[in-house]
């Protein structure tokens, strides 16, 4: 779509997408990133949902000097202990979510935690991140349990859960497994002693498991697309390709492209460098967000705080968010003084 | 033995033009790669759609 959109040429060439699945596997996404550069000239890489291919990615993009988009990945490395020169980390991190749902849940009486955890980088990072907001703003962990990847039975790692006599069931995982656990909370009851804190949901997981079941959830995003005419626009024009409402994944990878596309444009030229210095030089605002690309790759935008709303709430097809509170840029990111990133010193 | 020098250079000879065409092609065109879950748990929330293509590939 960006790529329709920007016309489909940059510099007087024209503009090709490649695509590839990663099978959430870290090597393969390596492999594929680094075959690309070395034999199809790609000049930029983006995707690698799932916190490891993410992080392989970055790896090879800074080898190569390419740079990388990410928007679906959580690992706050991305752009801090990991940071390099060419990632740029776009959508949300596990730092934002946790300060967003994390601060939020706590404040709404929510003091002890106990953590179900998606087993590889993302899950940690995230499990690791809330629980620090969770004792900063007077709360206690009890306990965490971590899950394979894509699991299938979430039982047992439930009982523990349940056995912690813990207020709040953190939910560190996403996507497939995200919807198994709560699917299982529900059948087991576990929802009737303690309130669940998704800490990556998105609208497929609310669209697939309906709003009886996830009503009144809080949640942290970064973009949804009923927040005003201009994400309207994209969700509906978004909508008629696919038949689906995008997620914010979806919309920044879109944004994302754009403002690659436009760098490119704006540097005359393909390099690398000149078109990260154009990037990080030239303020983003456009309808997934406002912001700047900081030196260590973060785009600072400001973030969602969301409830899911009641059936009776809903207007119409996928409108299942009400914002609560809006995120400011300066207060959810990862600040300068707690960053690790040697590129923000 | 003079035979299989001659047929290795022929080789590497065709390997460097193949390159030096690949890279030719590449100048030619930007390319962008987008390599993300298209088939299991993340599939639904990037997956094919964060290219957002129409439903005929397009």
């Amino acid at each position: 779509m960006a790529i329709d959109d920007f016309g489909g040429k940059v510099l007087g060439k024209p503009i090709e997408l490649l695509t590839a699945d990663h099978q959430n596997k870290a090597d393969v996404a390596a492999t594929k990133a680094r075959e690309w550069v070395d034999t199809e000239g790609v000049t930029m890489l983006f995707g690698g949902t799932n916190s490891g291919t993410a992080l392989a990615m970055a790896k090879v993009a800074a080898e190569k000097k390419r740079v990388f988009f990410d928007s679906g990945a959580g690992s706050s490395a991305l752009t801090n202990e990991q940071c390099t020169p060419y990632t740029v980390h776009y959508a949300y991190d596990t730092v934002a979510l946790a300060k967003g749902t994390g601060s939020a849940v706590v404040k709404n009486g929510g003091k002890s935690w106990f953590f179900l955890t998606a087993d590889y980088a993302f899950g940690h990072s995230l499990e690791a991140d809330t629980a620090k907001v969770v004792k900063d703003n007077g709360g206690t962990g009890v306990g965490s349990v971590r899950h394979p990847l894509n699991a299938t039975d979430f039982s047992s790692f439930l009982l523990q859960a349940q056995n912690s006599k813990a207020q709040v069931l953190g939910l560190a995982n996403a996507g497939g497994d995200f919807q198994n656990a709560m699917k299982s909370a529900k059948e087991f009851g576990i929802l009737k002693t303690m309130k669940v804190a998704g800490l990556l949901v998105f609208i497929t997981d609310v669209h697939s498991l309906g709003l009886r079941n996830t009503e009144g959830l809080l949640l942290t995003t970064s973009w949804d697309w009923n927040l005003n005419d201009k994400t309207r626009e994209f969700g509906k024009r978004f909508f008629d390709k696919t038949k689906r409402m995008p997620t914010d994944i979806q919309a920044a990878d879109y944004s994302a492209t754009m403002n690659y596309l436009k760098a490119v444009q704006a540097a005359g030229t393909m390099d690398a460098d000149k078109v990260v210095e154009k990037l990080k030089s030239t303020p983003i605002d456009d309808f997934y967000a406002k912001g700047v690309i900081r030196p260590d790759g973060r785009f600072a935008h400001d973030m969602y705080l969301v409830q899911v709303k009641a059936p009776n709430e809903s207007m119409k097809p996928w409108d299942y968010y009400k914002v609560v509170s809006k995120l400011s840029a300066d207060e959810v990111w990862t600040t300068k003084a707690e960053s690790k990133c040697a590129l923000w010193k | 033995m003079k035979s299989r020098f001659t047929n290795l250079a022929v080789a590497l000879g065709a390997v460097g033009l193949m390159a030096g065409a690949m890279h030719a092609q590449a100048q030619d065109k930007l390319k962008i790669g987008f390599i993300t879950d298209m088939s299991s748990l993340y599939a639904d929330v990037e997956g094919k759609n964060g290219g957002a293509r129409d439903p005929d590939g397009h």
